[in-house]
């Protein structure tokens, strides 16, 4: 940017329905205007400097209603995709269903940030080193799109097809998150790094069915290439941990599954240790609450 | 006469303006017409420029200059204060990615870019080197010297193999330093303008004097036409030392005759000047009883495209590696190489952590290995004050002795760790202070006020408080009396430069003489005006008195001159003589202290206590002295413990906050500081300098308390997760 | 196009360019140049301002998303002559040296303070680790900020 502090942005469109911003995309016609969908601008503005996407035409998501808020739709959390981190770590009824998702979202990058940027967001621009990833992911959350003229529903797991990359379409809007909640959740999450973005996320999701843990999932993003959820890791797994030693091995052999990135973290098979490292102790508490609930 | 300022935590003179956020910074500067520069840069380590084609960028509305090589105005376009091998552009060829290859002035900067996105260079890359030890015996030549030897400097004395053979233990390794950045807050940012045949440049610079004759040499002006202003930097620690990018707005304002701001951003700035990395090879001597019999070091700094700063680094790296202990037989082979990355320079500490790194690590080893405490094997080996510990430089002006026993009361050294827990000290000594030349201006106004002037900059480190309570302890006047200007050639007196640690101690000694001098022509004007003979007059706090009378400063200009008219001029030079004669001007001491633990599954390491003895002679403001020392240790631990510079290809991968790790502030707990007063210092009031010293022990420090928890040695820094895995895992790379 | 909002408790109306930044218009056009620009990423906190009692990058928001909120920058604390208790706090701790980060820390620890007193000094590092600063090595920032806090604890009967 050169110290210069102008993007180069031609026109700011302020949709206030989401047929709105069906019919930009389909009135415009033009192949040079590609239209640039943000809400905080936090990913959107910061990628455009950087030049990595092109920023003239942005269409501001804010204004559309049906973006915002937060309610409680019995064992589901649907929050509005252009929340802010601010809100729903200061959200009431997150901290009353979800409080390990306030206290993820309370985590991310500095407040500034978190003043400003958006869940839709940070699940749209794909970043690896996400805080949100694995989370969303180990608890089975959906985002719904709005796609033409209609919603359609998808899972976040397999949201993304690689770094920077979520499976949308030209036009595609995320409008909201829906996370599974209820008194029966356990939730643990581990966010590690020395550097701005977390290093490896791991979250561990698990339901009970009174006594018996009847669904168990954990995701780890960050280290790996893309978000990914454990093959190995269920809730058979997790009721057959013994001991530290047990919740070494299950971590050693999920850790095993992912595959790893080379960056500035270092090499794949480092990000493999921490990642067992990770994982281990993700386990090692949600195995504690688990066990505090069925005592 | 007791001190009613110096010695006094008194507040610093620039913190109003600096909380309310009327400071002013170069980049806060408004000048008329000013209109926006912008640098376009080549993508590639090494290559061959075949053509520049800017036609095209030329029709960009909005341009206003694009220039070239062969463009830039002015009979010299080659600087460098040591090696003047540094073009303003790219003179045919690029060394590195990310060298200045055009510049471009426009009305603004959306155009400036835009042009830039026009620019058509043709490259024919040429094969690179961006490792140091591929450089030092490679084939590829950055310039044309053999070895790509930029410098090299030899300390050392007696048979060194002769006396190794005799040792009972050696200590081997080689120890790696990474390529750093200081990280200044404020980017590179220089305002050029040309106006009635002076060359005016308002830049973030450290050394304005400096950057001037530059400047006069580049574009063939007398030093009087050349006016470099630097108002508050903000941030330096070296980085902004010498001349930057001061020569690029300059010949863009000298292109289109209308001035140029030249803002970079952090990006460019990590492109324009870096830290030294470096391999030391060492091997120390010691008998059983823990005293050196020899030590033996190459050092090979990375240099980067352009020498800069880089020999002095090497030569300072040699006579700062052996420590201030008594060796019998040393040898330090220091060389700067040139290599296909941006060009190093000055930052804190100077070739001494670079090369700390590994002797002082090799001290703690050798404690280990003899069964002696980290503290005894100093001592044993330690110099005494005044004796000389590099034959022919200054005799040691401190008692390390006593600054260790400090070291060791403030790290409760004595007391047992908590499990996983461990401790590590360090020390260094550094020749600084640089060359002793400074002026000093005191203009004594009619009401008995002072207004200062320096050449040195402040930039953070407190200077203008100092200055003031320097000045107001010697005139007798109060901090509000004083106003202390800084860094504008056009307005102060001569400086050779801020760094090196030396303002308190040279500017310091001639704004001393300045008092004195100042003083002395009031007694004179006294005595014409009040009718008094010199022998009766004797000083008074802000006067003078003569028998039961007193005259104040004011009332004797007054008189002198004539109701309020007037003023009375003090000067005062420093030269290398007299106390300064003999180098350095003083020794800085560099004593930490560690506490750390490790997470052993994660790499992660935590400080949990940090303790330094500033040895500054007297602490003419112990708030500053604590804030210079907790400063440049945090800024070494983030060295330690996370900061690296990181090529791949020949390109920087991680040249932004991102992916450079800078401290944090939940990166320190703790922290004790130990100020040793023994007025040992050649400045006033027997003052030494501080700021440098505390960053240069705090790695080996570190290191050392390290190896006591991981049973390891660890010789490459930064000490990060992965560097800490590979280290407990032997693994090389 | 044309924004409207609150500077410092005075409204402004704002013919501007569509890529202006908030940081721009005010260092540009409003001349309230106390906030820097520094990494221009989000990460530094030396831009930092409050939009609607928030803090926030203005190096990185758009002005045109400025429209209808409360800006409060470094310039606006002091009122009728008297510093900020927070301004006062890093006075007396010399929680600042080169100063080019201090509004952006200033600000961070009004934002903090505003949110409430409650806050442990391990909470308040927390926040304060969002703000980078080269020069301090932060505890006097810290030191500050936990004097500022404690004051206005004991102010308003929380603690």
């Amino acid at each position: 940017m050169n110290g210069n502090q102008i993007l180069e942005v031609e026109s700011i469109y302020r949709p206030s329905s989401l047929p709105e911003v069906s019919e930009l995309f389909s009135q415009v016609r033009n192949p040079d205007i590609e239209f640039a969908l943000y809400a905080g601008g936090t990913e959107l503005l910061q990628a455009a400097k950087l030049g990595f996407v092109d920023a003239r035409h942005l269409v501001d998501l804010k204004g559309i209603d049906k973006l915002h808020g937060t309610v409680l739709d019995t064992d589901e959390l649907i929050i509005g995709a252009t929340s802010t981190y601010h809100e729903v770590c200061s959200s009431a009824q997150v901290r009353r269903s979800a409080p390990a998702f306030g206290t993820v979202c309370a985590q991310i990058a500095n407040p500034r940030v978190r003043s400003v940027g958006t869940l839709g967001g940070n699940l749209c621009f794909g970043d690896p080193h996400s805080d949100l990833a694995s989370f969303v992911v180990a608890c089975g959350a959906t985002v719904e799109i709005w796609r033409g003229d209609g919603f359609i529903s998808r899972p976040l797991d397999g949201f993304w097809s690689g770094p920077y990359q979520a499976e949308l379409g030209p036009g595609d809007v995320v409008t909201t998150v829906h996370l599974p909640v209820g008194p029966d959740v356990v939730v643990e999450h581990t966010r590690h790094g020395v550097r701005e973005r977390p290093s490896v996320t791991c979250t561990c999701f698990v339901r009970l069915e009174g006594q018996n843990t009847c669904e168990a999932r954990l995701a780890l993003a960050g280290a790996t290439i893309v978000p990914s959820l454990s093959v190995a890791f269920d809730a058979c797994a997790l009721d057959s941990i013994e001991d530290s030693v047990g919740i070494d091995e299950l971590a050693h052999t999920v850790a095993t599954e992912f595959q790893y990135s080379e960056d500035l973290d270092g090499p794949a098979e480092f990000k493999k240790q921490l990642a067992a490292t990770t994982i281990g102790r993700t386990v090692e508490r949600s195995r504690r609450r688990v066990c505090e609930r069925q005592s | 006469m007791t001190s009613r300022l110096v010695g006094n935590r008194m507040a610093r003179i620039d913190g109003l303006s600096k909380v309310t956020g009327s400071a002013t910074y170069v980049g806060d500067l408004v000048i008329p017409g000013t209109c926006e520069g912008i640098v376009v840069r080549s993508p590639y380590p090494h290559a061959v420029i075949s053509s520049l084609e800017l036609d095209r960028a030329r029709a960009v509305p909005g341009v206003l200059a694009i220039i070239g090589y062969a463009d830039l105005p002015g009979p010299d376009h080659y600087y460098g204060h040591v090696v003047p091998d540094h073009p303003i552009l790219a003179d045919g060829k690029v060394r590195y990615a990310g060298e200045p290859v055009v510049a471009i002035a426009a009305n603004d900067g959306v155009s400036a870019m835009q042009a830039a996105r026009q620019v058509e260079v043709r490259y024919e890359e040429l094969p690179f080197v961006d490792r140091v030890e591929d450089a030092a015996d490679g084939d590829v030549l950055v310039h044309d010297r053999p070895g790509n030897v930029c410098a090299q400097s030899v300390t050392g004395w007696s048979d060194v193999d002769a006396a190794m053979s005799t040792a009972d233990v050696v200590v081997e390794g080689e120890y790696r330093y990474p390529n750093t950045y200081a990280y200044a807050m404020e980017p590179y940012i220089a305002v050029a303008s040309f106006s009635g045949g002076t060359l005016t440049v308002w830049s973030s610079a450290q050394h304005p004097f400096v950057v001037r004759t530059t400047l006069a040499r580049c574009f063939g002006l007398p030093l009087s036409r050349v006016r470099v202003a630097a108002p508050l930097v903000g941030g330096g620690y070296g980085s902004k030392s010498f001349t930057k990018i001061e020569p690029l707005a300059a010949a863009l304002t000298l292109t289109i005759g209308r001035p140029v701001r030249l803002a970079l951003s952090i990006e460019e700035s990590v492109l324009t000047t870096r830290g030294d990395g470096a391999i030391t090879r060492l091997r120390t001597g010691f008998t059983a009883d823990g005293h050196i019999v020899a030590r033996d070091a190459t050092v090979l700094l990375d240099t980067g495209a352009y020498a800069e700063s880089s020999p002095g680094v090497a030569e300072k790296a040699s006579r700062r590696l052996g420590g201030p202990y008594r060796i019998p037989a040393l040898r330090v082979d220091s060389s700067a190489i040139y290599t296909n990355t941006p060009p190093a320079s000055s930052l804190r500490g100077f070739g001494a952590p670079q090369v700390v790194w590994a002797s002082e690590q090799q001290m703690n080893v050798a404690a280990e290995q003899l069964g002696l405490d980290q503290f005894e094997i100093r001592l044993r080996n330690l110099v005494r004050p005044g004796e000389a510990h590099i034959p022919g430089y200054r005799p040691m002006d401190a008692d390390l002795g006593g600054d260790l026993e400090l070291l060791r009361d403030g790290l409760a050294w004595d007391s047992p760790c908590r499990p996983g827990r461990a401790r590590g000290i360090a020390l260094s000594v550094s020749d600084a202070g640089y060359i002793p030349v400074s002026t000093a201006e005191i203009h004594l106004n009619s009401d008995g006020s002072a207004t200062v002037y320096s050449g040195s900059v402040e930039m953070g480190q407190g200077s203008a408080t100092v200055i003031a309570q320097v000045v107001g302890e010697e005139l007798g006047l109060t901090m509000d009396q004083i106003d202390v200007l800084q860094g504008d050639t056009g307005t102060v007196p001569f400086e050779t430069s801020t760094g090196a640690s030396r303002t308190t101690t040279l500017a310091g000694a001639a704004l001393v003489q300045a008092c004195e001098d100042t003083k002395e022509q009031l007694r004179v004007f006294a005595c014409e005006a009040f009718g008094l003979e010199m022998s009766e007059v004797i000083g008074d706090c802000g006067g003078i008195r003569a028998g039961d009378k007193r005259y104040l400063w004011a009332d004797i200009i007054r008189a002198w001159f004539g109701g309020d008219r007037g003023a009375v001029i003090g000067r005062g030079y420093v030269r290398q003589a007299g106390v300064f004669a003999q180098l350095p001007p003083f020794w800085e001491v560099g004593c930490v202290g560690v506490e750390v633990s490790l997470d052993a599954q994660t790499g992660v390491v935590r400080i949990e206590h940090l303790v330094t003895v500033g040895d500054v002679g007297k602490a003419i403001n112990p708030d500053l002295v604590e804030g210079q020392d907790l400063g440049a240790a945090v800024m070494g631990l983030g060295m330690a413990v996370y900061e690296e510079l990181v090529f791949a290809d020949g390109e920087l991968l991680n040249g932004n906050i991102v992916d450079y790790r800078v401290p944090r502030a939940s990166d320190i707990n703790k922290f004790t500081s130990r100020i040793a007063e023994r007025a040992d210092g050649t400045g006033p009031y027997g003052v030494k300098g501080s700021g440098e010293g505390a960053l240069n022990p705090v790695a080996p420090a570190i290191a050392s308390a390290l190896t006591k928890l991981t049973g390891r040695r660890h010789c490459r820094a930064p000490l990060s997760p992965v560097q800490i895995w590979r280290d407990l895992y032997q693994l090389d790379g | 196009m044309r924004t409207t909002c609150v500077v410092n408790a005075t409204g402004v109306d704002i013919e501007h360019e569509a890529g202006e930044t908030l940081l721009s218009v005010l260092r540009a056009r409003l001349g309230l140049t106390g906030a820097k620009l520094s990494c221009d990423m989000q990460v530094c906190g030396v831009c930092t301002v409050l939009v609607d009692d928030l803090p926030v990058s203005s190096c990185t928001l758009l002005f045109a998303d400025c429209a209808g909120g409360r800006i409060r920058t470094v310039e606006g604390l002091a009122a009728d002559g008297k510093l900020h208790p927070v301004q006062k706090a890093f006075l007396s701790y010399n929680a600042f040296q080169c100063g080019y980060c201090t509004p952006g820390q200033i600000m961070t620890c009004v934002a903090l303070l505003e949110h409430g007193t409650h806050f442990t000094y391990e909470q308040v590092t927390e926040y304060l680790s969002g703000t980078l600063c080269r020069c301090t090595g932060y505890l006097p920032i810290r030191a500050a900020a936990e004097a500022a806090r404690s004051t206005a604890a004991t102010t308003s009967g929380e603690k």
